[in-house]
């Protein structure tokens, strides 16, 4: 029971916080997924956009109009640039290719491609502000930008707002794809891609759709993952590989699969760090190393996911 | 804009920039005999190449270390990797410099252990290849090259972890020669391993592969055994893979497990893809193409970086994923597309046939 206790106020909001982003990123890999069939390679790269759109649209349009500078003013702007750029390689890159039959593989191989190129041009983008307005492009902490709550600290502040961004995104979604009539056409698309396109539905344009929800989310959780690790133009992309564990361990094509997959990794992941590895004198280092022996032990003997094997109980407990 | 360069710098250029299209020609063409022969999404490629660098790194330099130089870097693992690494590699590098036949001993050794460890990891991987669909499989192999570079990379005893390691060279006693030597040993693997490679594709086992690619059920039912297929395979490019990671380190004589990111794999798949799958001339022209773009966009960085300021390496990136992108979309089977494979004339036949 000592684990339970133990847990101190500090770690454990961390590991919510943590938890909250991965489940944002997970949401959008797995609208990915449920679109084009692929895990995207390049959604790491959609929330480092989302990142610097933040942080430049602070610099240079909220700072010098004397506007107020909070990381929340900016999120429209997030919201549609990062939409933007992820319709973009939809349209330009995925959808093309599904047209032409491409399977699988030249799907994530072709998401690569994107990765190198979004990875350029923000790096390219850094590099120039800096070089050319003296501006600090790299290694920055959007976190001076977020809004504290009165009487609470900055990590309590973070872990209200992740936690209300989680609750209102989610909840957006959820009325989005089940009260609308919106709604219906996509999930019509996702369920039966053949049915809905023989019932004249356009599914590509509902897909481009999806497509813009997928950048928006993503670059909001990019706004938030530049508050904790330092930005740079690998900022998604080195985590990306936790963001996948997070959509398989809750099921690659469930929208909700991502919250849950989101809090078991999250949660391993600095619980395990802080409640496992350090009393045993393993560096800290080896915290990546959770997530993915979850993830194997998950790919080998239930490849379906966590919400798949809820699921699939829930099921056999009504009949 | 020609650049005037000094032609004994260009010759150092070329020649190492021919050392690693050799060592990257092993890589891609192992990588070509998964991907491009039997259809595997292999995007855990780098971890095969990370487990023969440790070979070396971790595991026959200590062997030499006791041998040659009577220390035990085990002994005390921290104070060696920060503190005596190149005095105690220093020493056995001179009995190398006095002694070829310790050197090549020590050579062989590591090239065979990074084969061995590389290949039976290979196999160990085959278990959830047999059973996972395309997407999760490719995840699965991304995760656990993942995993292996944190575990090794954060483990000192491994590699001196974060340090790097520090490898003895085998060809010290080359002298003066030694990058000459290596570029010459590098392509010997190199030529071996094509003509292996070659023989292989257009044998019955490499037209057995294919059928098992384009249509698995069909090759059941002629009795193909899909299972062995897929061990052997993997167990073959991830050997030769280990044997490409271990002349990497050789090349470099230091290895830090944490140069071993998923890049390197997508790097090795965006050579495959440009150059075209299935064909191992096309997998070796993808790699050329790589560094040819490589080393001449590095030699105008100053151009570049004059017209905007702005680091060039990044509009490298950006044309590779163009390029990378482009040749998806409109040239799937890359520059080479795959040829259908050589089987023997029809008059050999025909009289091995009525030798019959």
């Amino acid at each position: 029971m000592e684990f339970v206790i133990g847990v101190d106020y500090q770690t454990l909001a961390r590991a919510i916080i943590f938890s909250n982003i991965y489940v944002l990123l997970g949401l959008g890999l797995n609208l990915t997924y449920i679109t084009t069939k692929i895990p995207s390679f390049a959604h790491g790269d959609l929330a480092t956009v989302g990142a610097y759109v933040s942080y430049l649209t602070i610099i240079f349009l909220l700072q010098p109009l004397g506007l107020p500078a909070s990381v929340y003013v900016t999120f429209p702007l997030v919201a549609l640039v990062t939409g933007a750029v992820a319709v973009l390689t939809y349209v330009a890159v995925f959808r093309p290719m599904i047209r032409r039959g491409a399977g699988i593989t030249p799907l994530m191989i072709a998401s690569f491609g994107l990765h190198f190129v979004m990875f350029a041009a923000v790096a390219i983008v850094a590099d120039y502000v800096q070089n050319t307005y003296g501006v600090l492009s790299r290694n920055v902490l959007l976190a001076r930008w977020e809004y504290i709550w009165p009487g609470t600290d900055p990590l309590t502040s973070a872990l209200i707002n992740t936690s209300i961004m989680v609750v209102v995104i989610t909840a957006l979604l959820y009325l989005l794809l089940y009260k609308t009539r919106y709604g219906v056409i996509m999930r019509a698309s996702i369920d039966n891609l053949y049915l809905a396109k023989a019932a004249g539905i356009n599914v590509e344009r509902v897909f481009a759709i999806a497509w813009l929800l997928i950048g928006a989310v993503t670059g909001i959780a990019g706004v938030y993952m530049a508050m904790f690790f330092p930005m740079t133009e690998e900022l998604g992309w080195l985590r990306l590989a936790v963001v996948f564990v997070v959509s398989v361990v809750g099921g690659l094509s469930n929208i909700y699969g991502a919250v849950l997959g989101g809090y078991v990794v999250g949660l391993s992941l600095v619980l395990g760090a802080a409640y496992i590895l350090t009393p045993l004198g393993v560096p800290t280092e080896f915290q990546l190393v959770i997530p993915f022996a979850i993830v194997i032990v998950i790919l080998l003997f239930a490849p379906q996911g966590l919400a798949g094997i809820i699921s699939s109980l829930v099921q056999r407990g009504r009949r | 804009m020609i650049l005037q360069i000094d032609p004994g710098l260009l010759l150092v250029l070329i020649r190492e920039t021919a050392v690693l299209f050799a060592i990257y020609g092993i890589y891609v063409l192992s990588l070509n005999l998964e991907v491009g022969y039997l259809g595997l999404p292999q995007f855990g490629k780098v971890m095969f190449l990370a487990l023969g660098g440790l070979a070396v790194g971790g595991i026959t330099t200590k062997i030499a270390l006791m041998t040659y130089a009577g220390i035990n870097p085990l002994a005390n693992i921290d104070l060696y990797c920060s503190a005596q690494q190149y005095q105690a590699i220093a020493a056995v590098n001179k009995v190398f410099a006095a002694s070829p036949l310790d050197g090549l001993a020590f050579f062989l050794l590591s090239i065979v252990l990074a084969a061995v460890l590389a290949g039976v990891f290979g196999i160990l991987m085959s278990g959830p290849a047999l059973r996972l669909r395309e997407d999760y499989l490719g995840i699965l192999l991304l995760v656990s090259a993942e995993t292996v570079r944190v575990v090794t990379t954060y483990t000192p005893a491994v590699a001196c972890g974060v340090f790097g390691a520090v490898v003895p060279d085998p060809f010290a006693w080359m002298g003066d020669f030694r990058p000459w030597g290596y570029l010459a040993i590098t392509f010997l693997f190199l030529l071996l391993v094509f003509v292996v490679m070659e023989r292989l594709a257009n044998s019955p086992f490499g037209r057995a592969l294919r059928a098992i690619r384009d249509a698995e059920t069909a090759a059941r039912v002629f009795g193909k055994d899909i299972v062995k297929f897929r061990i052997r395979v993997l167990a073959t490019a991830s050997a030769l893979a280990g044997i490409a990671g271990a002349l990497l380190v050789f090349y470099n004589n230091f290895v830090n497990m944490g140069q071993f990111v998923p890049l390197v794999t997508f790097v090795g798949w965006a050579m495959l893809i440009i150059g075209g799958m299935g064909n191992n001339v096309g997998a070796l022209a993808g790699v050329a193409i790589y560094y040819a773009l490589d080393r001449i966009l590095s030699i105008y960085k100053e151009s570049i970086r004059q017209v905007i300021n702005v680091d060039p390496i990044f509009f490298q990136y950006m044309i590779f994923g163009v390029v990378i992108i482009l040749v998806l979309m409109f040239r799937p089977q890359g520059v080479f597309g795959e040829k259908p494979s050589k089987t023997l004339s029809r008059r050999i036949l025909e009289r091995l046939h009525g030798e019959a």
